[in-house]
């Protein structure tokens, strides 16, 4: 026995591999991560995938991101028994545990919603997987006229600028294709109205706006019709299309959990909000996407959670601001950031050049990041308390 | 620690400090090889604001130096303080009205004024550190 404590991380993403790589410089931990897939996948590059053709920056080995101290391996968790403290995986394998951290993400059901698996298969989606990005990519760059819809399924979405960073990405693309006056982009959201925080909807409303971007208030969508072409509410109105998207409905990891109640209806990790900590058991956290702790689902989100997991498990008392930093492109070079935590609303911050140069500088240092936590922890701690929502708001009113 | 441990330790160290130095430069060319980047890296830089700004580089550097300055320092402060004290609203008003007719009776009781000496001297102090050195000399 080396004496040192058996740290178990499930889910080797955004969360789960920064958790790891920073757990693993504190001498006193045996870090043991477990991934599904020999990858490591950056999702925000589905939109780069849909709307220009790029995926340079789509996936890399996580044995390439990953510290040579962390026991890796690849398996998927099966099944986590958090009374008797062990992790079963696929294959067969028992690990025995004195912490574990559950970061596996979400899955998407593209079946929760009638007709959709039928509208993925024919214009794909920018939120589920690779191949149905480029499906959005040959919708985009083939649609000549008719309206476009990308409609909001699921409130609860990974990233919440995401469908608005669509739309705006798919006038720049029909813009430049030079076919965008014969296309009308309809945005159809379950919101009062286009963004679902006002204070940042005053911000995005009058950009869709100029941009020519419909907006539909109050779609509940409950149905897709690929054959007639249109979208039926919960209310039984219609839209009609001529391609569609929709944001698809998001469900918990692909993981059994025990006990059982410790997971919602749809099968997300029950975290406390503050802690992350998993119901009343003081070894166990759930981070990130998979958690009902986060206040967005954001890398961002799952990054700083590690960061508040890995004090907690050094004994320090640290706790969630619900702090959020949302890059948001809006095409054309431009872009701006949903900046929000538990106290502030998401501030009012203009689309500018700058800001999408920072969106874009974050996505090229993103595998540094996840790496090096340790050159980029002081970094970001000064960055964060820099833009901290509270001082935002003095300055943009 | 025996020699075989040390070197050991030396050499994975150094280990280490190659893997961050590859992993950096493949950040860096990362940031370099994406073209979005670069592109409106270049819209934002090549601004006239910018070259106006390049141009005059020297002189702000310089003048930045001047203001910095202990001595120009504490007299901004003193100014600060005695700003902080001014009446605006007065100040307001008295802008407002019609200028009253100008006598050395008057000029002598402004003068006299404790707050307008302060903010004089304050001011006055405050230029010889405003200058430039060529200037000074
Ligand atoms: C279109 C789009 C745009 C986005 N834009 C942004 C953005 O600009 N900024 C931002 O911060 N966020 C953005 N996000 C959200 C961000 O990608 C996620 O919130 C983030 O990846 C969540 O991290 P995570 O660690 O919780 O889960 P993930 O990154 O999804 O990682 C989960 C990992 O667990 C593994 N796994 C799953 N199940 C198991 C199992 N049973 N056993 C073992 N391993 C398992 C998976 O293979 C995966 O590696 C975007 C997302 C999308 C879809």
């Amino acid at each position: 026995m080396s004496g040192r404590k058996r740290l178990v991380v499930v889910g080797g993403g955004s969360g789960g591999l920064i958790l790891a790589n920073s757990m693993v410089r504190h001498g006193d931990f045996e870090v043991t991560l477990i991934n599904d897939t020999e990858y490591h996948y950056y999702w925000p590059q589905l939109l780069q995938i849909a709307f220009r053709g790029d995926d340079s920056q789509l996936r890399r080995s996580i044995y390439g991101l990953v510290n040579r101290h962390v026991n890796l391996v690849i398996d998927r968790a099966e099944k986590v028994d958090l009374a008797n403290r062990k992790v079963i995986t696929a294959s067969g394998k028992e690990m025995h545990y004195d912490y574990v951290v559950l970061a596996p993400g979400l899955t998407i059901d593209h079946s929760a919603i009638k007709g959709n698996v039928e509208l993925v298969q024919q214009f794909g989606d920018f939120h589920s997987t690779p191949e149905n990005a480029w499906r959005v990519y040959n919708t985009i760059t083939s649609m000549r006229k008719g309206r476009l819809v990308v409609a909001v399924a699921d409130p609860g979405h990974r990233c919440p600028p995401s469908p608005y960073e669509g739309v705006l990405l798919a006038d720049e693309a029909l813009r430049l294709r030079g076919v965008r006056n014969d296309i009308t982009i309809t945005l159809a959201v379950p919101y009062p109205r286009a963004y679902p925080a006002e204070t940042f909807n005053e911000v995005l409303e009058p950009v869709l706006k100029e941009r020519g971007i419909e907006i539909q208030t109050f779609f509940n969508l409950d149905s897709v019709d690929v054959q007639a072409k249109k979208m039926i509410t919960l209310e039984g109105n219609e839209l009609g299309f001529d391609a569609a998207i929709v944001v698809p409905m998001h469900r918990g990891p692909r993981l059994t959990l025990l006990p059982e109640d410790l997971t919602t209806d749809d099968g997300f990790i029950k975290a406390d909000k503050l802690t992350n900590r998993v119901g009343d058991y003081d070894d166990a956290f759930a981070i990130g996407d998979a958690s009902t702790s986060t206040s967005a689902r954001t890398g961002v989100t799952a990054h700083l959670q590690a960061k508040v997991v890995e004090k907690r498990l050094l004994g320090l008392d640290a706790i969630n601001t619900g702090r959020t930093h949302c890059p948001t492109e809006i095409g054309f070079g431009l872009g701006t950031f949903v900046i929000s935590d538990y106290q502030h609303p998401s501030v009012k911050l203009p689309p500018k050049r700058v800001f999408y140069v920072m969106k874009r500088f974050f996505a090229d240092f993103y595998w540094d990041v996840l790496k090096h936590p340790e050159f980029w922890d002081p970094i970001f701690d000064a960055y964060f308390d820099a833009t901290s929502p509270e001082a935002l708001w003095k300055i943009f009113r | 620690m025996g020699m075989a441990q040390v070197q050991q330790a030396e050499s994975e160290a150094q280990a280490r400090a190659l893997e961050r130095l590859l992993d950096l430069l493949e950040a860096i060319n990362n940031a370099l090889s994406d073209e979005e980047l670069l592109r409106t890296l270049g819209k934002l830089v090549m601004t006239p604001e910018l070259f106006l700004v390049v141009d005059r580089l020297p002189q702000l550097v310089a003048l930045l130096e001047r203001l910095t300055r202990p001595k120009t320092l504490e007299s901004l402060e003193a100014l600060a303080e005695l700003l902080e004290q001014v009446d605006l609203k007065a100040v307001a008003k008295a802008i407002q009205q019609p200028p009253p007719e100008a006598s050395i009776g008057s000029l002598v009781r402004l003068l006299g004024d404790r707050r307008v000496v302060g903010a004089l001297t304050a001011l006055l102090s405050s230029l010889p550190s405003l200058q430039s050195p060529e200037s000074s000399k």
